[in-house]
């Protein structure tokens, strides 16, 4: 649907019709770039200066021990890859990001597929499903925390109502229950914004076809397949983009949650860096385990974005 | 959308919307019944699913022991500030990626909405010294300049989304008036994208009021303490595990936004749908 | 337009940030000032300390987990405060920060040994130098609460090991929903401290004085052992932090736990009862492996660290005024017995404020040597603290067996220690 095209190894970007004759004015980019500019300098100074301080902080060695960084090149990485806690945190992140994104596009998408029904109390029902995501992430952690106590918990109280288990169990201390934990707090958190985009993208779904495809002998089921989901596409793209970020910048609801642990059963890949450059003081280390981040992310995130920013034309 | 005649569909929708909504709202309704029960019935292995005496101590405690009150003012304050600052930036910001063409602009969109990827605890370590340099540590500036990190790319994105699609014709017209481009995006494009900017302004000002990490690090003064750390410090601290006063204090904390965002939420809609999807 | 009002928004408030930072003579930087309970005293010491030299002091407030954190990065960027109260075993991580002030040197070290018990300002001393003053001492040991040990009809505290598990299994069948022993199972820094005083009375160590890893011993694997044997028979429970453990206790569900002296204050705000619970609070000694053995305390201390003002400093430094009124006998009669906890001068101790006190007395005559905490005290005890408490939970929770779980420990803490520059 837009030219997705690739010239001579340069990428070719939609623009307006305007700039595409070719008759932009200088005056005019000048404009334009006036307008980029205050948001290029607040990225330059809080987003990519700090970032190049961390990608030169990699290579040295900068602990509470060493008053001066010294350079050590490449050491950090080396220890980091030696060591398989970065391993774990990496396979972590991926279940704790993988799973809330998947959890969160299938509930979202059938919380916003029920609300596009028309049935009593839709409105009301679409006003409190805002909840989850409005509630300080602190609180979410609060609330699911004592869902989850091991003592007073209320998930304990029904299996133990139920006949389940005889003694109440610590859910937070074994490693799957933790990162279920998270995973499922993540997931609450995050439908209601999912939901609202869903909710947006089924707003102009042409009805006309639907109800041509119905007369046809359609059932639900097809409807859903061959019509809404193709629709829902770009929404998609967006969406997991967005959960995607969301998921691996999450700090506070595991942190408050089960801070990284047990043992380090939940320490995904920002829990790792923090607890490196500000429990064990390594910010050398800390450093090179966030650069080792970005470049495993980059690459793949680069490609996907690019195909995000050619949907947007 | 769906036909709901046949059983199997109202089966399937009826059993979908309890499952769903159980999960969505069943932790809010736990949270609210536990701040209202004492001490006695909510340290009990066996809960109880409505409260048997109904108390207010909780409450009681959080408004006259906390600082309740001054985290929230404080999170408002630097929550919104920081989401206007955003909105502003991304407006421009936005309308120039969608609306002009200058050298390195796909680069720096694409390099910009990449480094949303960058951990923010990395970021901070570097912002530390960046804002003691400007004397901004401790400062409510400071963290609301901080809090650009979390926002700002996707909020560019949003709102180029959005502007790409303003039709062309509708620049070129006022043009052809002789109005400078400016006034244009000032009084003719500004004004039919409001929505889009209400979206904007409100997933920045989530990530902001959501933030623990920036402001535990960046703010060590009571007074600028934000509710994340706020409530942390109170109720789960060193010395404390207040369970019904954390439960009272996240209500009250949340009360004002979730009533604000019921109002909005209807322009958020309308946002999303102007804008990142089409 | 916007760009500039915003860049000229930014400068009037950075310009009047780094006004207000600078308004007081020194500043400081301290936990207790962040604790609800603590505050009321930290402000006496300010308005005592303002009212005898008419400087002033500016407070700010950090929480104890924080407190090394921004002790650090204010160190990086170059505003570390005037003082700083610290725990005894941060002191050496933090020695080698920039400006560290030897007391010797300033106040001099006759005036400081005449003034601080031996013990109490060893526990400042590092490589000959006196890097802080002790503000509180007194060490970390066990805590019974009289009520429970009631209702399970236990009559006389337990002395032996063996004794100690007996009476835990009574309380656990006589109390029902009580965690008999409130053990820290959570909270890296909280597991620390239980897992050391059980090492120490099964008479083994983690790391020797001179830096070596030394866990990988008989004696740990079965310290570590008893202790995974606890949790099988439901004597202790996961998911318990300091605080928890403070709560159980205060609310009459939990028997023993460990603590330090401030327990008292803490337990009195737990139960909601204030002083009447005191008669509850009961300082024991730490069961031992043998009858007969010492009994096992950790050291625990409130110091006082002081950034130079002056290159030199000098005794006229505001700062160094405010170390020197420290000592005075206006707050360490104050400070310590309203925190619960023992002085750190000579003459305070033998105030009858602080002699007179039944509590007090009696936690010194139960924890009478106390020991090092060998592992935090490492410039790495940061991430030797992880591994520890990541290897004693993966025990605790089934995953490993003891015997892993030390070995594992060992291995990690040794190669944690090469690093960081210590021969093993």
């Amino acid at each position: 649907m837009s030219d997705v095209t690739l010239a001579s190894g340069r990428l070719n970007y939609p623009v307006s019709p305007h700039a595409r004759r070719g008759g932009l004015h200088a005056v005019q980019r000048r404009v334009g770039i006036l307008m980029l500019a205050p948001a290029a300098i607040a990225f330059a100074i809080v987003i990519l200066y700090p970032f190049f301080q961390a990608l030169g902080l990699s290579l040295f060695e900068d602990t509470l021990q060493s008053i001066e960084p010294t350079f050590i090149g490449l050491a950090n990485f080396k220890a980091i890859l030696a060591d398989p806690e970065t391993w774990n945190s990496f396979g972590i992140t991926v279940i704790y990001v993988g799973g809330a994104t998947i959890g969160t596009l299938v509930l979202g998408l059938g919380w916003a597929l029920i609300l596009n029904q028309p049935f009593r109390g839709r409105k009301a029902l679409r006003a409190l499903t805002i909840m989850p995501w409005v509630v300080p992430s602190t609180v979410s952690a609060f609330i699911w925390a004592w869902i989850f106590n091991s003592r007073f918990g209320v998930i304990n109280g029904i299996y133990l109502e139920l006949g389940l288990i005889d003694v109440p169990k610590a859910w937070l201390s074994t490693p799957e229950g933790a990162l279920i934990a998270v995973i499922l707090t993540r997931i609450w958190r995050s439908i209601p914004l999912f939901m609202a985009f869903f909710l947006a993208g089924l707003q102009n779904v042409d009805q006309e076809q639907i109800d041509a495809a119905r007369v046809d002998g359609a059932g639900n089921w097809a409807i859903l397949r061959d019509h809404l989901l193709p629709h829902l596409r770009p929404v998609l793209i967006v969406v997991v983009v967005l959960g995607v970020i969301g998921g691996l910048q999450d700090f506070d609801t595991i942190y408050a949650l089960t801070g990284g642990g047990p043992v380090s059963a939940t320490s995904v890949l920002s829990i790792s860096v923090y607890r490196k450059a500000f429990e064990q003081w390594d910010i050398g280390m800390a450093s090179a385990m966030g650069v080792l981040w970005v470049a495993t992310l980059l690459p793949p995130a680069y490609f996907y974005l690019r195909l995000l920013i050619k949907k947007g034309n | 959308m769906f036909d709901l005649s046949s059983r199997t569909a109202k089966l399937v929708f009826g059993v979908s919307i309890l499952l769903i909504g159980f999960y969505l709202f069943f932790p809010i309704y736990w949270m609210v019944i536990s701040s209202f029960k004492a001490n006695g019935e909510l340290y009990q292995v066996l809960p109880t699913f409505f409260p048997r005496d109904v108390t207010l101590a909780h409450y009681w405690s959080v408004f006259t022991e906390s600082q309740l009150g001054l985290y929230l003012v404080n999170s408002l304050i630097v929550s919104g500030a920081s989401a206007a600052i955003n909105t502003v930036l991304a407006v421009y910001a936005g309308y120039s990626f969608a609306k002009y063409r200058y050298p390195g602009r796909q680069p720096i969109m694409l390099f910009m909405l990449s480094a949303q990827m960058f951990p923010f605890g990395l970021l901070l370590i570097s912002l530390y010294p960046v804002l003691t340099s400007f004397g901004l540590l401790d400062t409510r500036p400071g963290l609301i300049l901080s809090y650009i990190v979390f926002a700002l790319p996707v909020a560019v994105y949003m709102l180029y989304s959005y502007f790409t699609q303003v039709p062309d014709e509708l620049i070129d017209a006022a043009r052809a008036d002789g109005a400078s481009d400016l006034r244009i995006f000032h009084t003719i494009v500004l004004p039919i994208s409001i929505p889009p900017v209400v979206t904007v302004f409100l997933y920045s000002f989530m990530w902001s009021w959501n933030d623990l990490l920036y402001s535990m690090t960046l703010i060590v003064s009571e007074d600028k303490r934000t509710i994340g750390p706020g409530l942390l410090l109170t109720y789960l601290n060193e010395t404390n595990a207040d369970w019904g006063g954390a439960m009272a204090a996240s209500l009250v904390v949340s009360a004002p936004i979730v009533i604000a965002f019921m109002f909005l939420q209807r322009y958020f809609i309308q946002g999303v749908t102007a804008g990142a999807v089409k | 337009m916007k760009l500039k009002k915003l860049v000229i928004a930014t400068l009037a408030a950075s310009l009047m940030a780094s006004g207000a930072a600078r308004a007081a003579d020194l500043s400081w930087m301290g936990y207790s000032y962040a604790e609800e309970s603590a505050k009321p005293s930290v402000e006496k010491i300010i308005k005592g300390f303002e009212a005898k030299t008419g400087k002033t002091v500016e407070p700010i407030a950090s929480s104890f987990g924080d407190m090394q954190k921004n002790l650090l990065l204010r160190a990086r960027s170059k505003t570390l405060p005037s003082i700083a109260q610290i725990s005894e075993r941060w002191l050496p991580s933090l020695s080698k920060l920039p400006g560290l002030v030897d007391y010797n040197t300033v106040l001099g070290k006759e005036y400081l040994e005449k003034t601080y018990a031996p013990e109490a300002l060893a526990m400042g001393q590092i490589d000959g130098k006196q890097l802080a003053i002790p503000l509180m001492s007194g060490s970390i040991g066990m805590v019974a609460n009289q009520a429970v040990l009631d209702k399970a009809g236990i009559k006389d505290l337990p002395k032996t090991i063996e004794e100690f598990k007996t009476d835990l299994e009574l309380i656990r069948d006589k109390v029902p929903n009580s965690v008999p022993y409130a053990m820290a199972t959570k909270n890296n820094s909280d597991i620390l401290v239980d897992f050391l005083t059980w090492e120490y009375v099964f008479g083994a160590h983690v790391i020797d004085p001179q830096g070596k890893v030394v866990v990988d011993s008989d004696a740990s694997k079965k310290a570590l052992a008893f202790l995974v044997d606890l949790m099988k028979n439901r004597l202790v429970a996961p998911e318990i932090g300091r605080p928890d453990a403070r709560r159980l206790v205060g609310q009459n569900a939990a028997a023993f736990y460990l603590d330090a002296p401030q327990s008292r204050a803490f337990l009195r705000s737990f139960s909601g009862q204030g002083k009447a619970f005191d008669v509850n609070v009961k300082p024991m000694q730490v069961p031992s492996l043998k009858a007969g053995d010492t009994p096992v305390s950790i050291q625990w201390a409130h110091l006082i660290i002081a950034f130079a003002q002056s290159n030199p400093p000098t005794k006229e430094d505001a700062n160094m005024m405010f170390a020197e009124y420290l000592g005075d006998d206006a707050v360490e009669t104050q400070f310590p017995v309203e925190q619960s906890a023992l002085p750190g001068t000579i003459s305070a101790r033998a105030n009858p404020v602080v002699a007179d006190d039944v509590y007090l007395t009696a936690w010194a005559k139960n924890n009478t040597h106390p020991l090092r905490n060998e592992v935090g005290i490492w410039s790495n005890g940061g991430e030797l603290t992880d591994i520890l408490a990541q290897e004693v939970q993966a025990a605790l929770l089934a995953q490993k067996s003891p015997e892993e779980a030390i070995a594992s420990m060992g291995e990690r803490m040794k190669a944690s220690m090469t690093k960081a520059g210590y021969a093993q």
